[in-house]
């Protein structure tokens, strides 16, 4: 049975594509078979992440108007051959494609892939829509803001409706040091405000636009980056496996860290 | 130049300078917004219960309507109403709440109730009609009824009870009672119209979770 | 001394095998999604879907006047184009190749089989009145479009049949249509799909695509995708000032960019040759053009 899985956060800019790529490309290196949907028609993202987007021919519509076969469309990660992208297509706009028809992508895509994310557009229109259609689990991501955290409450609501069931939460962009000096909210205030069971913390990390740049998921790195640990740590979680919170806390501000920060010292 | 530089060293040294709790906003401002999210609850919805709750205790209990508060918290995704309404003293029975609910209602009744009144002025004798008047006046708080289907009913109950009560009223202190009727009804007239006043000011879309000032002004207007 | 324009030469899957019976072989697979029952039923009873996916808003000059060629109705074609998206093409169209619209030129809406309201009809109306070009007449084949045309107070012509203004769809397959010239930058999402050479003075920005069936030429910067000889044409060309595409394809062909950018970017001319597509200077593939005979000169 495959597992479908829709990533989304209702508010646009928190991470959920940087999630899929990095979190389906950890699946993969795990041995699972993948396949990541970008669901974002209009303004697709999922393939400059990956960075396949040189490589698309033929995208998610150009199956349903029948031009090509299924796997025609998917684009094979030559760095990792478990995981595989079904793009959407750039041109057009998100009512071009309906839920029903999205069921019929996934449900080829399961005859071969054993797990299925579906990289969700912004909002809770018609993309969203067509999105959560044929997901049966899905991630919510988040950052600890209120705006976020507010959208992803209204999501999940939208999911119950939708007897989406299984919701798990990511925290997207924890800030440590912000939360040590209660400035910003912590993994449990979150997690208490949105009551879902948490599937994981990404501390917020610069390499994460550096593997933007180069299109390469943060999981592929040789030395993993505190992100990419976290993302890992997601995808073992995902597979059912019991693996404890990164540890995320800081060493104690006093003086001396505070001076070594100001003098450039790394502690 | 050479200050700020100082002090943003010192800062940054010793810390300090910002507000340490915009954790705390942030958590408190989510919950209010999500259990209004969550409750999907339009402001007016809110503000008629609201108003329709302080109704019901205001009958039984007099309300210090300055620091009464309502609030929609959340917690592990159960939404909860919490009034938290303090009691100055228990209500005697047969005296009639305090005025400064729904006052456009009010001042409706009011006016249905005029031709009634003369009517009844026509039927039966002053003292008569001053009974029905306060029985009516009593009558407009009922705003629990939100069937009105028995509204005949309901009007032919509270005009007995009224009765009843201005009897009560009566046997507790015999000379003062009609004073006493009379003032509160003069009361209610001036409460009214201020707050109708009042109210033609645009009513915020947020919903205010403090008692709206129409009411707490018609308070005072009736404590004077 | 030219740098190395190896293109890789990569289809987008590499699986061609059979399909796979029982078991699925991972390397090696066909995957199809179940047809529509509700399209396949219809499409059987509707008439074939338009078989050119490549049909967009149009202009094209007939003895003094303007034909503005709609594309086709959405329901039977496989490349839709709803209003909204012809709506944009149309601006583009006006605002890309303005300067070659000759101001007070009178235009003939051809809008075949489209459904148009009175008040899309209206809004076309204002496009053209405000590049100064007159709405004189509207053709439809279909009645509800005529009727509302009529009503709106535009002179109106009904045809069962595509005639010959309808660009009949049996003879307009043979030649390709006059070249489309746009002075634009065409930016991320925007796709120009054209029956001919394509030609952009600007950039084509990533994100883009076009496709045509004729050549392509971009004066600016190309870095979105392009199809040349979208129909089968070998012989297609694409050329581009800054050649740094996120694809390019000529007609079954598809390359990529190399992963090391040029450090200096020329003009330059992809072709089909031998072994797939190339990448040559615009110099030099211009002087290898010439025939032989003629005495060639060194590119400075």
């Amino acid at each position: 049975m495959s597992r479908i899985i829709v990533m989304t956060s209702g508010k646009g800019g928190v991470g959920k594509t940087t999630c899929t790529a990095n979190l389906g490309m950890a699946l993969a290196k795990a041995g699972q078979r993948v396949a990541v949907v970008d669901a974002d028609f209009g303004l697709r993202n999922l393939d400059l992440l990956l960075g396949l987007e040189n490589r698309i021919v033929y995208t998610a519509l150009d199956v349903l108007a029948g031009e090509c076969r299924l796997d025609q469309a998917l684009v094979k990660d030559k760095r990792q051959p478990n995981l595989a992208l079904l793009p959407a297509a750039q041109n057009r706009s998100k009512e071009s494609i309906k839920p029903e028809q999205m069921k019929r992508l996934i449900k080829a895509l399961t005859k071969v892939y054993n797990f299925i994310l579906i990289d969700s557009p912004a909002g809770i229109e018609m993309g969203f829509r067509n999105s959560i259609a044929a997901a049966r689990e899905a991630i919510i991501v988040t950052t600890p803001e209120i705006s976020a955290v507010r959208d992803a409450d209204r999501v999940i609501g939208l999911l119950e409706a939708n007897d989406i069931k299984a919701v798990r939460l990511v925290i997207n962009r924890l800030r440590p040091a912000m939360v040590a000096a209660e400035q910003m909210m912590s993994v449990k205030d979150v997690q208490g405000i949105l009551s879902i069971p948490l599937l994981g913390v990404i501390p917020d990390d610069e390499q994460v636009i550096v593997s933007t740049n180069k299109g390469e998921p943060l999981v592929l790195d040789e030395k993993l980056s505190k992100a990419g640990i976290a993302f890992t740590n997601v995808s073992q979680r995902l597979q059912g496996e019991k693996v404890p919170l990164m540890d995320l806390s800081i060493p104690q501000d006093n003086f001396f860290t505070r001076l070594k920060r100001l003098f450039g010292v790394s502690s | 130049m050479a200050i700020p530089i100082i002090s943003d060293l010192l800062e940054r040294l010793f810390g300090s300078g910002e507000d340490p709790h915009s954790r705390d906003d942030v958590k408190r401002r989510l919950q209010i917004v999500l259990a209004h999210d969550r409750l999907a609850l339009d402001p007016q919805t809110l503000e008629m219960m609201r108003q329709e709750i302080i109704a019901v205790v205001s009958r039984y209990v007099e309300v210090d309507f300055e620091s009464l508060e309502f609030s929609l918290a959340t917690n592990e995704r159960v939404t909860a109403l919490t009034a938290n309404l303090p009691i100055r003293r228990i209500r005697p029975l047969g005296r009639g709440p305090d005025q400064p609910i729904m006052p456009e209602q009010e001042v409706e009744k009011i006016e249905l109730a005029s031709p009634a009144e003369a009517l009844a002025l026509d039927a039966q004798d002053a003292e008569a009609a001053l009974r029905r008047f306060e029985a009516n006046t009593r009558d407009a708080h009922p705003y629990l009824d939100i069937d009105r289907s028995g509204l005949d009913e309901d009007e032919d109950e509270s005009g007995t009870t009224g009765t009843n009560n201005s009897v009560l009223a009566e046997a507790e202190a015999a000379t003062s009672t009609d004073l006493a009727v009379g003032e509160s009804v003069d009361d209610s007239f001036r409460a009214s119209d201020d707050s109708v006043a009042l109210l033609e000011e645009p009513t915020p879309e947020i919903p205010d979770m403090s008692i709206p000032e129409a009411s707490a002004h018609a308070k005072m207007q009736s404590d004077k | 001394m030219a740098p190395d324009f190896s293109f890789m030469q990569d289809s987008q899957s590499d699986s061609s095998g059979t399909p796979a019976d029982g078991g699925v072989n991972f390397d090696n697979f066909i995957l199809e999604i179940e047809p529509d029952p509700e399209t396949t039923q219809e499409e059987a009873a509707q008439t074939k879907p338009e078989s050119n996916p490549n049909l967009q808003v149009q202009f094209k000059s007939e003895r003094g006047r303007l034909l503005l060629l709609l594309p086709p109705a959405p329901e039977k074609s496989r490349n839709p184009v709803y209003w909204e998206d012809l709506r944009d093409q149309l601006k583009r169209r006006l605002s890309g190749g303005e300067r070659f619209l000759q101001p007070h030129t009178p235009v003939h809406l051809i809008a075949r089989d489209r459904l148009l309201n009175s008040q899309q009809i209206q809004e076309i109306d204002a496009m053209l009145s405000d590049a100064q070009l007159p709405l004189k007449r509207i053709y439809s084949s279909r009645r509800q479009s005529a009727v509302a045309a009529a009503t709106a107070g535009y002179s109106v012509e009904q045809q069962t049949t595509l005639g010959h203004l309808g660009q009949g769809q049996e003879a307009s397959r043979q030649a390709m249509d006059e070249p489309l010239y746009l002075q634009t930058t065409l930016r991320s999402g925007v796709e120009v799909r054209h029956r001919g050479t394509v030609i952009v003075l600007g950039d084509a920005n990533p994100g883009s695509s076009i496709v045509a069936e004729g050549d392509i030429f971009i004066w600016g910067r190309l870095r979105g995708v392009v199809h040349a000889g979208a129909d089968g044409n070998r012989q297609c060309r694409i050329m581009a000032l800054h050649m740094q595409p996120t694809q390019l394809r000529i007609a079954d062909q598809v390359a990529r960019s190399p992963e090391d950018p040029p450090a200096q970017y020329q003009p330059e001319v992809a072709y089909i040759g031998p072994d797939g597509i190339r990448i040559a200077l615009a110099a030099e593939f211009a002087l290898a053009d010439l025939p032989a005979n003629l005495p060639t000169q060194e590119s400075p």
